[in-house]
């Protein structure tokens, strides 16, 4: 086994010969195409003794059944070995082949949509303009959520960016029915609401920063709003507002999936013809 | 390539054809016409492969000449191209030697004295088979998943007939055997290329160069 992988570790193209000729030809093609049949148990006499005769002059033939014979001997007795069995080699089974390539292509693609669903999840998503104040990038804003995040209805953490000179924070959170509203206070940048606080879901909220003191806050104030929903509308809304890089490798990931099962159906419907 | 339809027209069924019965019946002066006819197509193919003065031409030239005769007998009659058929007969004795000579490079017979004394494997033997395995390995590589399939069942888990034909999905056990050859036959046009491809160089043009059986060209 080893010695085979090393060998094909080592292997040429087939294909790679400068041909000055195509090789042996078989003396008598009518009858050449009809050697399979040399195998059929049932064969009539005078058939396999023509056969056998064309096989006794055509040098084309008689290499054709010596490779035969040499390829079974060779798998039953382990000296050769077929693909699948090759599993173990660094070398690729079928060289450079579509059937390993397209293989290859699937797998990165499948690779790289989960490696993307899983950034889409762990990055940050892209906030969204919803027609309220947003941060711009030049003054302190929310980090979470951001501009528009829809956020499953489990204990909400806040982070914001930190202001400059403000000694302590004030938080103001409601819903846009102003049917809750919960406040609290903090020396951090971050809050993580308490579990025992419900807040409706679905709703549509805003939050309003107010450093200590008052007067570090910028024009406009900072707030941010968000709104609470199911575990299907987050899922949707994670998928679409995820970041580029995600997003990029999603697409590439799905088109290389894509061609790899439109490259595999289509190598499969190349039936071999009886 | 060497054109036998000129060979055709010079020499007509009406000629060669009735040297046939006495062939079979045994008739030397038959043979012997019929050896004369066939001389002449085979030189010229060889000649091509070899040049003119290769040492081995003219064995090539009679070994040819004789499978042609003996492969009459054996058949007992003789349909189609009787100079297409020598002619590709010389041109695959050709390919047999040089793939003999690329194979086995000439060496003194003193150097391998041992060698030949000894039943054992020669280190070239080995080499070459080695190689041959290399191929072989190389070439199976490139197979579809069907053939890797039939061949498995085939060589490997020695599956019954019907059970390949069910599972291959086959109406007749012959199918089994069809699509064997199939797969089968890419390993070996692949490996025929490749040994014939890398094994020696045509002489691209000689034959222009050359004197044809009856002083013409008979080049395609």
């Amino acid at each position: 086994m080893d010695g085979i992988c090393h060998r094909l570790k080592e292997r040429k193209p087939l294909t790679d010969v400068p041909w000055q000729d195509e090789g042996y030809e078989c003396l008598e093609p009518e009858i050449g195409k009809n050697l399979w049949r040399l195998d059929l148990p049932e064969l009539a006499a005078d058939e396999r003794r023509l056969l056998a005769d064309h096989v006794g002059i055509c040098d084309a033939c008689r290499l054709q059944r010596d490779l035969e014979s040499k390829i079974g001997r060779g798998l039953a007795d382990g000296s050769l070995l077929l693909p699948a069995d090759l599993a173990g080699c660094t070398a690729p089974s079928r060289g450079s082949g579509w059937m390993s390539g397209w293989r290859s292509l699937g797998s990165v693609g499948a690779v790289a949509v989960a490696a993307s669903l899983a950034l889409a999840f762990i990055l940050p998503p892209v906030p969204r303009d919803q027609g309220l104040v947003s941060r711009s990038g030049a003054e302190p804003g929310f980090i979470r959520p951001v501009e528009g995040e829809v956020v499953s209805p489990k204990p909400l953490r806040i982070i914001w960016d930190s202001i400059p000179g403000a000694t302590s924070y004030e938080l103001w959170v409601e819903d846009l029915d102003r049917k809750f509203q919960w406040r609290a206070e903090t020396h951090d940048n971050f809050l993580t609401m308490p579990a025992d606080i419900r807040i409706p879901n679905p709703a549509d909220f805003r939050i309003m920063l107010t450093p200590v003191p008052g007067d570090l806050a910028p024009p406009g104030g900072v707030n941010v709003s968000f709104r609470t929903a199911g575990f299907g509308d987050f899922v949707r809304y994670r998928l679409t507002a995820a970041a580029r890089p995600p997003r990029l490798l999603f697409i590439g990931g799905l088109a290389a999936v894509l061609g790899s099962v439109i490259g595999l159906v289509r190598r499969k419907s190349r039936k071999i013809p009886v | 390539m060497i054109n036998s339809q000129e060979f055709d027209r010079d020499h007509p069924p009406e000629i060669w054809k009735p040297l046939i019965p006495g062939h079979l019946a045994g008739d030397a002066s038959a043979t012997d016409n019929l050896a004369r006819l066939l001389e002449k197509p085979a030189r010229y193919a060889s000649t091509v492969f070899l040049g003119t003065d290769d040492s081995d031409l003219d064995d090539i030239v009679t070994e040819s000449v004789l499978a042609v005769l003996q492969y009459i007998l054996r058949r007992e009659q003789f349909e189609g191209d009787i100079f297409k058929f020598t002619v590709t007969v010389a041109r695959n004795r050709c390919r047999n030697l040089f793939l003999s000579r690329k194979r086995n490079q000439q060496v003194s017979v003193e150097l391998v004295q041992e060698q030949i004394s000894s039943n054992e494997p020669s280190p070239l033997d080995r080499l070459l088979k080695k190689e041959q395995n290399k191929l072989l390995q190389a070439a199976l590589a490139e197979i579809s998943r069907e053939c890797e399939e039939l061949l498995r069942s085939f060589y490997i888990e020695g599956d019954s007939m019907e059970d390949i034909r069910i599972r291959q999905g086959l109406d007749t056990v012959q199918g089994v055997y069809y699509r064997r050859s199939i797969c089968l036959g890419k390993v070996f046009r692949l490996l025929n290329k490749r040994w014939a491809g890398c094994s020696y160089e045509r002489r691209a043009g000689l034959g222009r160069d050359l004197p044809s059986p009856e002083g013409e060209e008979t080049l395609d």
